[in-house]
């Protein structure tokens, strides 16, 4: 009797010591301090630049609200922004013409917080950046973000936080797709590369015991900044190609002669459009080929593609390997360049340029609307991962404003159908803050491996490292 | 005299057939059952009695047995919504959002002509409106996206023949000229490239005619008297596809943007166009068995199925091209509903009627949606007739709750069109007719 009745107290002992440990096991996710390292997309990065309304909707600040945390901090720029947003800001011939809005940057609002911030992104720093760079004097934006107080990974781990969101490696292939220059090594991480920094950073997270949310790459070369142009001759007041003598549409010239149906024309192609250059004379253009960096060809294409593919299977074993929540946001951007995103009630965001909605002015990074949706995917995967109901993002402020606005000053002249011209000073904004080195050094590096073919993949490294920054060795200090 | 008031009646007959209309959907989908105020206050189980003009559409069967005198039947019933809301869900239209349709107040008629030929052939005329809806929210309404009206009317023009077979045995058959209206409205959003948000750019019409848009079916019943204190009837009424052409105009909602202009010319606005859509209505059976419980008091329960999986789908064409065709999947599903009517005399020629009714709704979760939500409903009715020396009157109410509806899940095939959330309805139907 005495022996069944130990057993019986000792089973129940057992029973609640393994409820105990499922219940451990099973935690809600702890945003007591919630940390956000990554890059542009972290930032909140839109139009061209950082400005304080749209980096309050920042995926990382909107993450914060809806998990209740009360104090969350980031360099936060004042109007127009730094740089200046960009905006439509006229017409010509029927096209709309994206600008900056002013010349000047505005002023950086919270410079002087006595603490890191929270979020920590800085535009343009691929991975091994997040891991090393300081301050890198090519991109104005680490010093907004890092104020000299330690890389972005040191300052995210020496506030010891509960919950560490990572999404980067965006600007490990980024660059490559929107300069049209594939060059491994430069443009395109390495995947050897790619997975040292990568799991040096979650490993740091992990063994500071934060719980963490990693996102993957989506495709950049479906990125309105590349898959907007087509590659042949369209007529602005119609939108539709030209067709030549044989009913067939006429190809644009690009460096290698007639461009091909997989090959892309970068946003930044527009203003020499308009010139004429890249057109045949056969149909009024100045016969001109398209420069190589307004080019990205099919198989440069290809290459950024495979490259992201490698990356995000980093990711995703990484993500396994540390514990953290996934956030497939290739998957997601797959399914909404096919379907549109439908917002409700026959409301449909699409990936299209200036009419999508999902995008903003500079082609490359989301407007408002999108931010908050790159959030609720977040939520989504934390949610799952950690067993917690965090609240989604109520869309509903983004879709009618006006969190979705996108602030345009907006000019009473008239228009007609068109494509949208891109002016060369919205393009050399956006260039800087995607941290790459200026047009002329990366062609300048591009000619150089030319001389000397590269096979592509990992090997052969030709010792040509990128000319951003210098790499310091890696150290990390976590602060007590 | 009796000549000179028949005239009356086939003017009034007439007048009816241009203007009746059926408004509103009070049997589940968007069937009206209530085409007699005596048949309405025993909830329509009605099939194994069908002993008044009303049996044209209720059981051709029971016009068989009305070869006394000619009689002329017309009445109304006055459908009022008590309620019509709709609580939103997130993600959209949101928790905390709310709508409301706009009151509906309508008077579908029903009138009947019945003649006797011999002692044992009656002729039967009747007009009524079987189908009907409308759906009108707000014109801020956030589902205005998928519906902001949505109305149909429908008259069915029903010549019957009645004959006794046996003294006890009644069949019917008629034919069945249906006329129906259509009319929807949505607007539709794009995203405004100058402000990245959503903008309500424009207002989509649909309008059909009511005499251009005509399908043909027929009605067959029987009713056995089996002895004085038991009968049985099976009606039938036939499916019927319309075929709907119509108009079609879009009129620009401004922005104050220079997007209203990119609209202006990417929309077809301030033309009409010619648009098509079609409608296959159901079939609908009853069986009906009455029982006297006494030699003042009857109950009837009867079984009635409706084949609504023949509204499986809107589709809205527009042959000009000069928009993208719809197809609005609905999926409906074949459903029963069963009705309970008692009647009691309380002295000669005046007779109280009551009656349950429950309705099953034959749309599935996946067709929800502010264009037309529907619901199971109880309706519980109380009748009260009074036969004069020249004048019949027959007064019938109802009482209809419908159960609250959710929809919170997306379907393959519903368009994605997202709008969660709770619709709650309710309403009072009053009928009147009057015969003699």
């Amino acid at each position: 009797m005495n022996v069944k009745r130990n057993t019986i107290v000792r089973t129940l002992a057992l029973c609640a010591v393994l409820l105990l440990v499922a219940g451990t096991a099973s935690a809600q996710a702890n945003f007591g301090k919630y940390v956000a390292i990554g890059d542009s997309l972290t930032a909140g990065f839109a139009s061209g630049g950082l400005l304080a309304e749209v980096q309050e909707r920042s995926y990382p600040a909107l993450i914060a609200d809806q998990a209740g945390v009360a104090d969350f901090q980031q360099p936060l720029a004042g109007a127009p922004g730094i740089p200046p947003l960009l905006a439509i800001q006229g017409f010509a011939n029927g096209s709309p013409i994206i600008t900056p809005r002013a010349a000047q940057p505005g002023p950086p609002l919270n410079l002087t917080l006595q603490r890191p911030y929270d979020n920590l992104a800085v535009p343009g720093y691929d991975t091994a950046e997040a891991l090393t760079v300081v301050s890198d004097p090519n991109n104005p934006l680490s010093d907004l973000v890092l104020r000299g107080l330690g890389t972005m990974v040191q300052q995210a781990l020496v506030q010891q936080p509960t919950f560490v969101t990572v999404w980067l490696g965006n600007n490990d292939v980024l660059g490559a797709a929107t300069s049209g220059i594939v060059i491994d090594g430069v443009t395109l991480t390495r995947r050897g590369d790619f997975r040292n920094a990568y799991r040096t950073i979650l490993g740091a997270v992990a063994q500071s015991g934060a719980q963490m949310a990693v996102a993957n790459i989506p495709d950049v070369t479906a990125l309105p900044f590349v898959a907007t142009i087509p590659p042949v001759v369209v007529n602005p007041a119609t939108s539709q190609p030209v067709l030549g003598p044989n009913g067939q549409p006429i190809p644009l010239i690009g460096p290698q002669g007639p461009l091909g149906p997989g090959d892309f024309v970068l946003l930044s192609a527009s203003g020499l459009l308009a010139q004429g250059i890249g057109i045949p004379a056969a149909v009024g253009g100045t016969n001109q080929p398209l420069p190589d960096q307004v080019v990205l060809s099919a198989s440069e294409a290809n290459r950024v593609r495979q490259r992201t593919n490698e990356l995000n299977a980093e990711i995703g074993a990484a993500a396994g390997d540390f514990g953290a929540a996934l956030v497939d946001v290739h998957g997601f951007f797959e399914e909404v360049k096919r379907d549109g995103f439908p917002a409700g009630a026959n409301i449909i965001y699409t990936t299209d340029f200036l009419t999508g909605g999902i995008f903003s002015y500079d082609g490359v990074h989301p407007s408002p609307m999108g931010y908050a949706v790159s959030a609720n995917l977040f939520i989504d995967a934390i949610n799952a991962r950690f067993g917690d109901s965090i609240p989604a993002v109520n869309l509903i402020p983004f879709i009618f404003g006006p969190d979705g606005s996108a602030g345009s000053t907006i000019p009473a002249a008239g228009l007609g159908n068109g494509n949208a011209v891109f002016s060369n000073a919205a393009y050399d904004g956006l260039h800087a803050s995607l941290g790459l080195p200026p047009m002329s050094e990366l062609l300048r590096i591009r000619d150089n491996r030319e001389k000397r073919p590269d096979k592509g993949g990992d090997a052969p490294r030709l010792g040509i490292d990128r000319p951003k920054s210098s790499r310091p060795t890696l150290s990390l200090s976590i602060g007590q | 005299m009796r000549r000179s008031s028949i005239n009356r009646w086939a003017l009034a007959f007439a007048i009816v057939g241009l203007i009746v209309i059926s408004p509103a959907a009070h049997a589940a989908g968007f069937g009206i059952f209530e085409q007699g105020s005596k048949a309405m206050g025993m909830a329509g189980a009605f099939t194994a009695q069908a002993d008044d003009p009303s049996a044209i559409f209720h059981n051709a069967g029971g016009l068989a047995f009305q070869t006394e005198e000619t009689k002329i039947s017309a009445g109304f019933t006055y459908i009022r919504g008590l309620t019509a809301e709709f609580e939103g869900a997130d993600p959209f239209p949101g928790e905390g959002y709310s709508g409301e349709q706009e009151t509906l107040s309508e008077f579908p008629p029903h009138i009947y002509y019945v003649r006797p030929i011999s002692d044992r052939l009656v002729f039967g005329l009747g007009a009524f409106a079987p189908f009907g809806l409308t759906t009108e929210w707000d014109e801020d309404f956030r589902g205005r996206f998928i519906s902001r009206l949505a109305s149909l009317q429908t008259l069915d023009i029903n010549p019957t023949l009645g004959y006794q077979v046996t003294e006890n045995f009644g069949i019917g058959f008629g034919a069945v000229a249906r006329l129906s209206t259509v009319e929807l409205e949505r607007h539709v959003a794009l995203v405004n490239p100058f402000t990245l948000t959503a903008a309500d750019v424009a207002t989509l019409r649909l309008e059909g005619e009511l005499t251009d848009n005509v399908g043909y079916g027929y009605n067959l019943g029987m009713l056995h008297k089996v002895n004085n204190s038991f009968s049985w009837g099976l009606s039938y009424r036939s499916k019927i596809e319309i075929d709907y052409e119509g108009d079609a105009s879009v009129s620009q909602n401004l922005t104050g943007t220079p997007f209203d202009a990119l609209v202006g010319g990417a929309l077809p606005f301030g033309t009409t166009f010619p648009v098509e859509t079609a409608i296959e209505f159901p079939d609908m059976a009853s069986f009906g068995m009455a029982f006297a419980l006494g030699p003042n008091s009857l109950l009837e329960t009867d079984v009635n199925w409706t084949g609504w999986s023949t509204f499986d789908a809107l589709p809205v064409i527009f042959p000009g091209e000069e928009l993208p065709n719809l197809n609005l999947p609905e999926e409906y599903d074949d459903v029963y509903n069963y009705r309970l009517g008692l009647s009691y005399n309380s002295s000669p020629g005046r007779q109280w009627r009551f009656g349950v009714v429950y309705d099953e709704t034959p749309q599935p979760e996946g067709s929800v949606s502010p264009l037309l939500p529907d619901s199971d409903r109880i309706g519980v009715t109380v009748g009260y007739g009074y036969e004069g020396n020249k004048w019949d009157v027959d007064f019938a109410a109802m009482y209809l709750d419908f159960d609250e509806r959710t929809r919170d899940e997306n379907f393959p095939g519903d368009n994605d069109s997202t709008f969660f959330g709770t619709y709650n309805q309710e309403a009072l139907l009053v009928g009147l007719t009057v015969s003699r």
